[in-house]
């Protein structure tokens, strides 16, 4: 437009600038405005049950069962962080059944100790590869807030299995000596 | 009977003649202007800005699918009263080093911007606090009080980030208030008056009296200019620069904590919804009786009686655990939200449609109905105000400047004098 | 906060865009001297997130510091993964079956769009906007919901081993990813609604700190910007590891659409398209998984004397890459990390002269910092 050229001002420019911005705001608030009508994407989490929506290979937080634990120690090496910490005694051979394998296992080492750092375990998962029973795995559990950081240091050892590991040398003792007599 | 004091003359003459007999007659007069200054901002606006807080959560929860809050109260609609108490008893702590006088005082001089501009806007025929010969350049004038009130506030923190927020904004908000003032006269023009109640009337008949449709080329156009200013005015998206939030925490009002920037979070809701009433009034036929109302009020009466609905069934719950004996905020906090159901909601939807249509036909009649008509065509453009700032990224300062220099300016020109040629030819 | 302001030659401001920031991507500390609102200079501090990560590296096995790499780049995991084993198995001479591969091929992907969704999903919020980051991190969720049904964490996923991966693909996963790409694909167009087109996200972003393609060689640039200046860069065509070369993809380059070539705008449109390409990738790698075993022999203990080795990966914020020095002991004796966010974050200071504040917050979110991948 002649008129208002004066200045260098492109008029087309300025009008088809003026049309763009209104239309790709509009487009941009449709977007906006549709998702008015979705549904939300949130979990309400304490209501719903999350710890049954979790994979069954989910790395929560770590559970040994001891019955199947031959304290072989690979755990302990494997961790990076070392946080596990297993104190064990020789005793009478004894065998378990592999939870992985099925097999009978031999177990000659009998644990008085097993504790795990939760609070300085990274979840990893490489003490849980190299275990031969399969004693040492992942739960689904990943609550573990505590008041008392003492309390984060779970400790796995029963008093049962203390029994088992006085006996077991008792028993080995009692070995040694028939065979030395 | 609030309502009918602020409504009818006559009975404000009655009870002020009453109470003359005991008390000397300025006392009296003081009073009954401090009483009915408080009554109306404490029902009709307060509320207003309270129920926006709750509602641009959602609402913004909804647009990015999520739920906003909800667990407190039925539908989390006590988050408000917990949000007012939280800020209420937060520590009030000064920066070292801040000029405390103008620290404390900034809040203030914004608060009374949005709020004084309540005074002369027609809620409806008789509810009007203050029948203002010159309404519009009050508004006007209000408006440049909150610019002293937002740096003062950046200047007296004693903070190198809060000074470049508030001097943006005073930037901002004193070049936008051009564009506004002049669509704002394009009303004032046509209607030949100051007074937006005199402008309200103009408009009284139907849609096709409303002035955004008067002079269609012109002014529409003019409205736009004037709801784009006006945002700027408020600080809102995607003017916002002034707290942007990923540059500068909170702009001018980050060293402001509890009940002091609770303030700021009203002043700034209030002045939403007032620039929506402004919009409404001048442009959109107020609240003139009109069929083009319908959806606005259908909309809003839904909502109310959903509200309503969900209270209802609440509260039996409610009472039921403290006649056993429960903790009420165990209760209020524990609550497990479900929404509500279908049938329900059509029920809500049917009285909405009914109760809408009851209004549209007394109309006349009744100041109540003639507020909940502007109210919620005031509230649908505070909720498109919302809708804008959650899906627009904001400007930089000198892209502002040149929106309001190099475009809304010109356009404003262009507007005003063809209005005023059609006023004159047509 | 400085309670006097600073003048220096009697007119600039000196501020302090503190590690405490809501728009700086991690802890960074930007020191920034300003006249009004021109900057003139920023100088970039780091170490705020310094975590030794190199000197742990000297202390656990080769094995064991296979989770700690994890936590290079946490938001694009499992390329650090990947870089590191490559490096650990070029030193050993451990081969990696095929299935292996892919499955390396097949997270490395998902971490890319992974990453880039924050990318992009930052980057508007640090402009204004930000119900796309919520989109954004919505879709993030999904791709984490996968990866953790693979390998069981969510963040940090440990998820290779020196020699494969940990894990097969479970049932069902097939389904659930082509689900996915299903719904970020309506995702991907959306986003281009809102923001691609958008008029103030356009004003905003072009014209600005554009990069030359020979600054950002002479600056060690990697990734993303520096495929945004035009040169067409990948280590994935260049240099290509892990089989892909039998995947069908190009690499997107900066075209200078809305201004001038390798500015801000240039970076976020190389980042859609290039989750464009993964999504097509990660499609084809699903399709033709081959059989076989996940992970090669590797022995328990690696002990090597006396040689070092050095192996990248185009990790989602350019050359990844890990330099080992073995000695012999059951440890490494040096690792050295190189990422590309400390090149991006040197280039900070030569760029970002004679822009406004609001455009130095936009320009740091361009570049996609990530803050542990500087300060390891």
């Amino acid at each position: 437009m002649w008129c208002l050229g004066v200045g260098g001002i492109d008029m087309k420019q300025y009008i088809l600038d003026i049309v763009h911005g209104i239309s790709s705001i509009a487009k941009g608030m449709w977007v906006t405005f549709t998702y008015l009508f979705k549904p939300h994407a949130t979990v309400e989490y304490p209501e719903v049950n999350v710890e049954s929506m979790l994979p069954p290979r989910y790395r929560g937080i770590l559970q040994v069962d001891m019955d199947l634990c031959i304290s072989c120690l690979a755990c302990e090496r494997a961790c990076p962080i070392e946080c596990i910490v297993i104190e064990d005694v020789k005793g009478d051979k004894t065998f378990v059944t592999s939870k992985l394998t099925q097999k009978p296992t031999p177990k000659v080492k009998y644990p008085l100790r097993f504790d795990i750092d939760i609070a300085k375990c990274m979840f990893c998962g490489l003490c849980v590869e190299p275990c031969p029973t399969g004693a040492i795995h992942h739960t689904r559990k990943f609550e573990g807030s505590v008041t008392n950081v003492a309390d984060l240091t779970y400790s796995y050892i029963r008093d049962t299995d203390i029994e088992l590991a006085e006996k077991q040398v008792e028993l080995l003792a009692n070995k040694k000596e028939k065979e030395q007599a | 009977m609030s309502v009918q004091y602020l409504a009818d003359a006559a009975y404000r003459e009655e009870v002020l003649l009453f109470f003359s007999r005991v008390i000397p007659g300025q006392v009296i007069e003081a009073i009954t202007l401090f009483a009915t200054v408080a009554v109306f901002f404490s029902l009709m606006v307060t509320p207003i800005a309270a129920i926006s807080v709750y509602i641009e959560r959602r609402l913004s929860a909804k647009m990015q699918s999520r739920i906003g809050c909800n667990r407190l109260g039925p539908e989390g609609i006590f988050q408000m009263v917990a949000d007012g108490i939280k800020m209420i008893s937060k520590e009030d702590f000064m920066p070292q080093g801040a000029d405390a006088f103008l620290f404390k005082f900034a809040p203030y001089l914004v608060m009374v911007g949005a709020f004084v501009s309540f005074a002369c806007i027609p809620f409806s025929k008789q509810l009007l606090l203050a029948d203002i010969n010159i309404g519009v350049v009050y508004l006007l004038a209000l408006s440049s009080i909150v610019v002293i009130g937002i740096m003062l506030a950046g200047w007296s923190s004693n903070n190198k980030w809060s000074l470049l927020g508030s001097l943006r904004s005073a930037a901002q908000i004193v070049s936008y208030e051009i564009p506004l003032g002049m669509s704002l006269l394009i009303p004032v023009i046509i209607t030949g008056s100051l007074n937006l109640q005199e402008i309200n009337q103009f408009q009284s008949g139907g849609i096709h009296n409303w002035l955004v449709f008067y002079a269609l080329p012109f002014t529409v156009p003019a409205f736009v200019i004037y709801f784009i200013s006006a945002l700027a005015e408020v600080n809102r998206t995607p003017f916002d620069l002034p707290e942007a939030e990923s540059e500068l925490v909170s702009g001018f009002h980050t060293e402001y904590s509890g009940i002091r920037w609770g303030l700021f979070f009203i002043g700034e809701y209030h002045n939403m919804f007032l620039i929506s009433c402004i919009a409404v009034t001048a442009f959109l036929g107020g609240y003139q009786k009109s069929a083009a109302n319908f959806p606005f009020v259908i909309v809003s009466l839904f909502f109310m009686f959903f509200i309503t609905f969900h209270i209802l069934t609440f509260l039996p719950k409610l009472g039921f655990s403290l006649f056993q004996g429960k903790n009420i905020l165990d209760m209020l906090m524990f609550h497990h939200p479900k929404p509500m159901r279908r049938w329900l909601r059509i029920v809500c939807l049917i009285l909405a449609v009914v109760v809408s249509i009851l209004f549209y036909i007394n109309h006349a009649h009744s100041n109540m109905i003639q507020v909940v008509t502007f109210i919620s065509k005031a509230y649908f453009l505070v909720l498109f105000i919302m809708w804008l700032r959650w899906s627009l990224p904001r400007y930089r300062i000198d892209q502002l400047m040149d929106l309001c220099w190099k475009k809304l300016i010109p356009i404003s020109f262009i507007c005003l004098c063809g209005v005023l040629v059609w006023v004159v030819l047509i | 906060m400085n309670f006097e302001t600073q003048y220096i030659n009697d007119r600039q401001m000196e501020l302090n865009m503190g590690p405490q920031h809501p728009s700086t991507h991690g802890v960074l500390r930007f020191i920034v001297t300003t006249d009004g609102e021109l900057i003139e200079k920023v100088v970039p501090d780091v170490g705020y997130l310094h975590r030794s990560i190199e000197k742990i590296g000297e202390k656990v096995s080769y094995h064991g510091f296979m989770p700690y790499t994890d936590r290079v780049d946490y938001v694009s995991a499992m390329t650090a993964n990947h870089a590191y084993a490559r490096s650990i198995e070029k030193m050993a001479n451990i081969e990696v079956p095929k299935r292996g591969h892919y499955l390396r091929m097949l997270a490395d992907e998902l971490c890319r769009l992974a990453s880039h969704l924050i990318a992009i999903g930052t980057y508007p919020m640090d402009i204004g906007a930000v119900t796309p980051f919520v989109h954004a991190l919505r879709e993030r969720e999904k791709i984490n919901d996968l990866l953790e049904e693979l390998c069981g964490a969510r963040l940090t996923y440990n998820y290779m081993r020196i020699g494969g991966v940990s894990f097969d693909i479970p049932q069902q996963f097939v389904s659930k990813t082509k689900v996915f790409l299903q719904e970020f694909a309506i995702f991907l167009d959306e986003l281009d609604r809102m923001l691609s087109e958008n008029t103030i996200f356009i004003q905003r972003v072009a014209n600005l700190a554009a990069i030359t393609t020979k600054d950002a060689i002479a600056y060690g640039l990697v990734g993303p910007n520096l495929r945004a200046t035009g040169l067409h860069y990948d280590l994935r065509k260049d240099q290509p590891y892990a089989c892909y070369n039998e995947l069908d993809f190009e690499v997107p380059v900066g075209k200078g659409e809305q201004g001038i070539l390798g500015d801000c705008y240039d970076r976020f449109i190389v980042r859609v398209e290039e989750m464009k390409q993964s999504a097509k990738m990660i499609r084809q790698i699903i399709d033709n998984l081959p059989e076989g075993p996940i992970i090669g022999k590797a022995p328990k203990t690696i002990r090597e004397k006396d040689t070092s080795s050095y192996a990248s990966v185009e990790s989602s914020r350019g050359e990844l890459g890990f330099f080992v020095v073995a000695n012999g002991t059951a440890n490494a004796h040096r690792v050295k990390i190189r990422s590309g966010s400390f090149a991006a974050i040197s280039m900070l200071e030569k760029i970002a002269q004679g822009v406004f504040i609001a455009d130095l917050v936009a320009i740091i979110a361009s570049l996609d910092l990530v803050a542990p991948e500087i300060d390891r």
